[in-house]
């Protein structure tokens, strides 16, 4: 319980920290967000009345505590593009770029599991060797090379998925899916490696152990040793990865969304930073920080609570 | 007499390893009659768990059984079978039993589930049918309260119980052969003779026949009907118990028994041991592998081979040795 | 790394030629020197060259327009044809490479220079200065490393120093969680040990012992992060906040080549590959050095 809490201290200093350094961050752009609002033509006076509008005048510090406050209560500010309040932005934004996470984290799954298991049952060899360059090479691949990639080779000569417009799932469920497949897959390109590679590595040492002996001593199949009695206890590690990972993508997502234009919270962030809506691009950074760090601490507790030593004793509930 | 159930022609088995071709069995020769009891026995090295593990088809991808190896069992040879019908016979036929309860069981498989999984496997037992066996079969191997232990997982029960739990998934498909990999060596010395008591019984009530793998000759001495004795990946005596150790030849035996502290010796004696080390397996001496330790090796014992030769009062009793004890001699030495 | 017959490390305060001879080769895919090492060796030796001595080994001006030749496929004139200006192929990607060479080099140098320090530091004296260290590292770390180079392309403009010290600034922390990580390790080891009783103060043994222990994992991790390098540069200058527009960067190409693609592929299809032998090169040669010299557990980063 102790530890806990204490980790539950180092999120919330984390967090204040994150908000801290993101404010200072985005509040030091060079040329004064009050002359963008106010357009080219507009004279001093309404520049000031608006940096007094906007509290542009005051120590940073100050503004912080204020913005803090606000923040804290749930006014994150509105875009002065759109108007449009910033929490209503990001929130409406993101089962977008949350979906899209999962269904790449899927896809990374389907390549992974199959992949690892077969390159840790024939480790060493022709098999293994192959799965491993075939996953430099993946690794290889940034995800907006592979975005590019599969839009040339899957939309344009082969025809099978034409770029499509996202649509929400209230217009069913193909269709939601279909604008999602090549964004996942350009992201997965990188991500089903390493938890390949962590698979493979548990489950290698897996098969080492007795109980794998003794399965394989009662006669039963090999594909049913693996699958029922290697995989449980091989997979842990690539899932704590695979929760991990998860924290990540929140932010790694922005090129795919831009690319694929879907409308997530990658696509917000960076349209406000060519915008220099800076109030925007603040709410959007601190909550990818709080989500990334949410998910980092949720993982931590998983992984002290999954522990083997008492991992068995949940399982049986 | 009917033919063994399982014999061992000059079998061996070799690992290639980056630094050669590792010789952990060569060319080990043995039979074993329907309802015996073999006790195999060796030190650490000496390859009877290799040998287990080669009878039971579970060697890793580097290991290599030369040409000229033969096991036969029920009159087939199991290293010429295909996959298929080899592994129908682990289980049904074979049953294998491993030293370290706490590693031989799945952490996180159920203790039913282990048991009745293979007669699903082998007999298409249903599920119900399965858990009502493994719950006969959990009391028979003396577990209290099997229907509550069914569904819970290795790490709730003590060392000798979850040896229990092996010994009964081992006997869940009655095979007619049980191999018992070293079933004592991690347990309890309390609870070890109940094990050994368990393993006898059943054997004597399912007509079973048992390979009890040990480095300790006093399990051997009370409770098997045959010794074979193993040193650096081969057979140097075997024979009936009686025999081996009223009449023992070898002089690595002898030294083994003479290793036994005793209660009948004088208070502070200096407990005997056996100098030097095991060979180097990859380039094993070419004469008795035995003979760089052996206070009774000469020229002859290192450069060639000694055969095995029958002993002159029990021809089940065979030896190799170029320099045997004499048998008549009675000597302290004697066990 | 330590001899582990010994326990001592492989690299002595004053190392010498006889270190090599001590390592004992691994066996497996990543251990030895095969084609697995050569080969992208040689690619990585080839783009160099080329990139270095672009203008003096013939290659046409990547600027020059020709507007009789737009968007040919590669033919003799233009080995890889012409993008949608009449701009040579070849010569962008080539003097493309140069952007992501120098970006590729210079920014893990950059992370290494601050990062090795700061993490020996943490490792070296515990306590709350490693916990302020490794929460300020937390900390960094939370904010996705794109949106930062983002901002600072932003704030700063694009421009290739822009670029590579702001990215030098994210390789801080692994940087440091390395160095931090192989610091720990050896801290406990008897040659600090033997230092202390010999009266050398924490400056000397951070110096004199600890630093070229440390160097190898950090130094062997830099050629995957040169890899790392080039593909966040590749990524900025898609979006096109890398250098600024004419000049040839390949990432600008893959994207420039973006509203081609059904017609001529080729604009975008070059770079691409260029790119990717360039980086699996730089993970391949990387990796097989990381095994064979410093494989510092990546449990302990």
């Amino acid at each position: 319980m102790r530890y806990v809490l204490k980790r539950v201290r180092r999120l919330v200093v984390v967090i204040f920290a994150v908000t801290l350094f993101t404010f200072l961050l985005v509040n030091v752009l060079p040329g004064d967000v009050a002359y963008d609002i106010a357009g080219q033509d507009a004279s001093e006076e309404e520049v000031q009345a608006i940096r007094a509008d906007l509290g542009l005048d005051r120590p940073v510090m100050v503004r912080y505590v204020e913005w803090l406050g606000d923040f804290v209560q749930g006014d994150w500010g509105r875009s002065f593009r759109t108007d449009e309040p910033v929490v209503e932005a990001i929130l409406s934004r993101f089962p977008v770029s949350l979906e899209l996470m999962l269904v790449a984290q899927v896809f990374a799954l389907i390549l992974a599991v199959p992949f690892g298991i077969l390159a840790a049952y024939r480790a060493g060899r022709t098999a293994d060797r192959t799965i491993a360059t075939a996953g430099f090479m993946s690794l290889s691949i940034p995800s907006f090379m592979a975005a590019i990639l599969l839009i040339l080779i899957v939309s344009l000569n082969l025809g099978w998925l034409p770029t499509s417009e996202y649509e929400p799932l209230s217009e069913g469920l193909w269709a939601n899916l279909r604008a999602f497949i090549l964004p996942a897959l350009a992201i997965a390109m990188a991500e089903w490696v390493i938890l390949m590679r962590v698979l493979r590595a548990d489950m290698i040492g897996v098969l080492q152990q007795d109980y794998i002996s003794l399965a394989r001593a009662k006669g039963l199949p090999v594909w049913h040793v693996i699958l029922r009695h290697a995989l449980k206890p091989a997979s842990f590690s690539m899932i704590t990865v695979l929760g991990l990972q998860i924290g990540n993508l929140v932010g790694g997502s922005i090129i795919i969304e831009s690319i694929f234009a879907l409308p997530g919270v990658g696509r917000l962030l960076i349209n406000a930073i060519y915008a220099r809506d800076f109030i925007v691009v603040q709410g959007v950074v601190v909550f990818i920080a709080f989500a990334y760090v949410l998910v980092n601490f949720i993982v931590d507790l998983l992984y002290a609570v999954l522990d083997p030593r008492i991992r068995t004793e949940r399982a049986d509930g | 007499m009917a033919a063994p159930l399982l014999e061992l022609t000059n079998v061996s088995t070799h690992f290639h390893s980056p630094a050669g071709r590792v010789r952990a069995v060569d060319g080990v020769s043995v039979s074993l009659e329907a309802g015996q009891t073999l006790g195999l026995v060796g030190e650490s090295g000496s390859g009877k768990s290799v040998l287990a593990r080669t009878i039971m088809g579970l060697l890793p991808s580097y290991a290599e059984i030369p040409e000229g190896s033969a096991i036969t069992f029920d009159g087939r040879n199991l290293l010429t079978m295909d996959r298929k019908a080899r592994r129908a016979i682990s289980g049904p036929g074979i049953g294998m039993i491993f030293q370290d309860p706490m590693t031989s069981l799945n952490p996180v498989m159920k203790i039913g589930q282990q048991v009745y999984e293979g007669m699903r496997h082998h007999f298409g037992t249903s599920k119900a049918a399965g858990r009502q066996r493994a719950i006969e079969l959990l009391t028979e191997v003396g577990i209290p309260q099997p229907d509550v232990r069914i569904d819970q997982y290795p790490h709730q029960l003590s060392g000798g119980m979850r040896q229990r739990v092996a010994i009964a998934i081992a006997l869940a498909c009655e095979p007619k052969l049980l191999i018992a990999d070293e079933p004592t060596t991690a347990l309890d010395v309390t609870v070890q003779s109940g094990i050994l008591d368990l393993l006898q019984r059943e054997q004597r009530d399912r007509g079973m026949t048992l390979i009890l793998i040990t480095h300790d000759l006093g399990v051997v001495a009370g409770r098997c009907d045959q010794v074979a004795v193993m040193y650096a990946g081969g057979i140097v005596e075997t024979g009936s118990t009686r025999s081996l150790f009223a009449r023992t030849r070898m002089r690595y035996t002898q030294a083994l028994l003479d290793s036994i502290p005793r209660l009948d010796r004088p208070p502070h004696e200096r407990l005997k041991s056996i100098g030097g080390r095991p060979p180097n397996l990859i380039t094993p001496p070419p004469g008795c592998r035995f003979a760089p330790r052996c206070a009774f090796a000469d020229a002859q014992c290192e450069s060639a081979m000694p055969p095995m030769q029958a002993d002159e009062a029990d021809a089940t009793h065979s030896y190799a040795c170029w320099h045997p004890r004499d048998p008549e001699r009675v000597t302290e030495e004697v066990a | 790394m330590a001899d582990p017959t010994t326990n001592r490390p492989l690299h002595p305060a004053r190392p010498t030629l006889s270190r090599f001879r001590r390592m004992r080769p691994t066996t497996g895919k990543s251990g030895q020197f095969g084609i697995a090492f050569w080969l992208p060796l040689a690619w990585l030796i080839l783009i160099s060259f080329t990139a270095i001595f672009a203008p003096w080994i013939g290659i046409q001006d990547p600027d020059s327009l020709d507007f009789i030749n737009l968007q040919v496929t590669p033919n003799d004139a233009h080995l890889l044809g012409t993008d949608h200006l009449g701009r040579d192929v070849l010569a962008r990607v080539i003097y493309g490479a140069r952007v992501s060479l120098v970006v590729g080099f210079c920014a893990p140098v950059v992370g290494m220079l601050l990062g090795l320090p700061i993490g020996m530091i943490a490792g070296y004296f515990g306590g709350r200065i490693d916990g302020f260290i490794v929460g300020s590292i937390d900390t960094f770390l939370a904010v996705p490393g794109l949106v930062l180079l983002l901002l600072f392309s932003l704030i700063f403009g694009g421009s290739l120093l822009v670029v590579t010290v702001s990215l030098g600034l994210l390789f801080i922390p692994i940087f440091s969680r390395i160095s931090r990580a192989a610091t720990l390790s050896f801290k406990s080891s008897e040659f600090i040990l033997a230092a202390r009783t010999i009266g050398a103060n924490d400056f000397n043994i951070l110096v004199r012992e600890l630093l070229p222990n440390v160097v190898l994992p950090v130094l062997a991790f830099g050629l995957v992060a040169v890899a790392s390098a080039i593909v966040v540069e590749g990524a900025l200058s898609f979006l096109g906040l890398s250098v600024p527009a004419p000049h040839p960067s390949w990432g600008g190409m893959i994207a420039g080549g973006r509203e081609h693609l059904e017609d001529s592929p080729h604009i975008s299809v070059f770079p691409a590959i260029v790119m990717f032998l360039t980086v699996l090169s730089f993970n391949l040669v990387g990796d097989t050095l990381r095994s064979r010299f410093a494989d510092v557990r990546e449990a302990a980063i």
